[in-house]
């Protein structure tokens, strides 16, 4: 029954799949296979893709409960067993050692994000644009438009009444310099900025985008950081809008 | 430098920092998911709220997939988010992202809870093949208002109904690749090879990277 090529039970493993016994096996095999080590890690990251994509609203009573039940639990220390076996190569930056005025500045700037994010959550604009993005999604008469990036990643453009939601999984990192832009280009060759994404850091990003007519094309560039007036490159994606 | 404020708007969660602090470690605007995770490692409560507010949908979503249950759907969600609380020293980024770590402790509580529980023993396979196939129109429905889920979907439906099958029954259904073969009545090695192909094939359309 059991047989053959140990490599090809990846895709059951990150799909929680096998039997208990067998997950076990496989997780030695996994300790000596760099190539089972990759190919899991790149499973693992999309399956957690279809977990996000059964997301339903969580019962708002839970929400309490687990603040609560956070407050009585202790948290593990950063350096137990496991971690002190390890190579300290290999640790996360954020367990090696920092100067204190860089690790006192991270805390800072990630607490102030922190409280923005909290902030803006319950804003009114922010409800705003959640409702605007939701009127093009649900449109009965959107076009969803896929498309790769010639650099890596993958584009989806949902266009509805006028307006467009455009989103980029997985955008290759750009160099400290770099920067995406994202543009809405018309037939006769101009291109209207709509924003400067960053360096594809974050696992993906969206982005509302008004005036977007047949014709139109929904392109992303790669730009000097602060972003450009006009396209200096060749699109990396480019999604034509049709009629 | 403020082209992004000219047309574009943003969505919700996305906050941009002021400019002074962009260059430190956040430099595309709002915390990752990873960014209030190493914050939750220092015992941060209010980034550990932001982060549950991010992800808890996610995890009760996925868990209840899985278990259907809705109260043990409820507990499995709460003991997952304690855990991320309690082990975030332990989360290694080298290993993939926050979000992938999150999710993945939850279905994997997930699937620990339908196999240790004596029900799921009793359960007639029978009957889980056509709840599953219903489940997956179901999936398929509600995710259409969001992106995240239109792009998950118009992924599965490139893959060839082996693949997806296989993943559906397996991922969602949390059966074992065993258990699949004999809903599907297809030798094991059959089984094996299309969650492979079909997560890769997945992997691709949807651009991820780990
Ligand atoms: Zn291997």
């Amino acid at each position: 029954m059991s047989d053959t090529d140990p490599h090809s039970l990846t895709g059951a493993y990150a799909a929680d799949a096998l039997p208990d016994d067998e997950r076990r096996a496989f997780a030695e095999h996994l300790q000596g296979c760099p190539s089972c080590r990759q190919e899991v890690l790149e499973l693992t990251a999309t399956t957690a893709r279809l977990a996000a994509a059964a997301a339903e609203p969580a019962p708002p009573q839970l929400r309490s409960r687990v603040l609560a039940e956070i407050h009585t639990v202790r948290q593990l220390s950063p350096s137990g067993a496991r971690s002190s076996e390890r190579d300290r190569r290999t640790q996360p930056w954020f367990r090696q050692p920092m100067g204190v005025a860089a690790s006192f500045l991270l805390v800072a700037c990630l607490g102030l994000a922190a409280f923005a994010l909290s902030a803006q959550r319950h804003a009114s604009d922010a409800e705003q644009a959640a409702a605007r993005i939701a009127a093009v999604a649900t449109d009965p008469h959107r076009q969803v438009l896929s498309q790769q990036v010639r650099t890596g990643g993958s584009t989806i453009v949902v266009a509805a009444g006028g307006n467009a939601v455009f989103r980029a999984d997985g955008l290759t990192v750009l160099p400290a310099n770099r920067s995406y832009q994202l543009w809405v280009m018309d037939a006769a060759g101009g291109a209207r900025s709509v924003a400067v994404l960053g360096r594809g850091t974050r696992s993906h990003l969206e982005r509302f985008i008004a005036n977007v007519h047949p014709g139109d094309a929904i392109g992303l560039t790669v730009e000097p950081s602060g972003g450009s007036d006009r396209p200096t490159t060749s699109p990396v994606v480019q999604v034509p809008i049709s009629a | 430098m403020s082209v992004s404020a000219r047309a574009g708007e943003t969505m919700p969660g996305m906050v941009s920092l002021r400019r002074g602090f962009r260059p430190t470690v956040v430099d595309d605007g709002p915390p990752t998911l990873d960014d209030l995770l190493t914050l939750v490692a220092r015992g941060d409560g209010p980034a550990f709220e932001v982060l549950y507010d991010e992800v808890a949908n996610a995890v009760f979503g996925v868990v209840r997939r899985v278990l259907r249950d809705p109260a043990q759907s409820e507990e499995v969600t709460q003991e997952v988010l304690v855990e991320v609380w309690r082990t975030a020293t332990r989360f290694d980024p080298e290993r993939g992202s926050a979000t992938t770590w999150i999710l993945t402790m939850a279905h994997r509580r997930a699937i620990d809870r339908v196999r240790s529980s004596q029900a799921s023993q009793d359960r007639d396979l029978r009957v889980a093949t056509r709840d599953h196939v219903r489940d997956y129109d179901q999936v398929a429905e509600q995710v259409e208002a969001r992106l995240e889920q239109e792009q998950v979907r118009r992924c599965l439906e490139q893959l060839t109904d082996l693949q997806r099958e296989s993943i559906t029954l397996a991922y969602y259904g949390g059966h074992t690749y065993r258990e699949v073969a004999e809903l599907l009545d297809l030798p094991l090695g059959t089984v094996k090879t299309r969650l492979r192909d079909g997560l890769i094939r997945l992997r691709d359309c949807l651009g991820v990277e780990p």
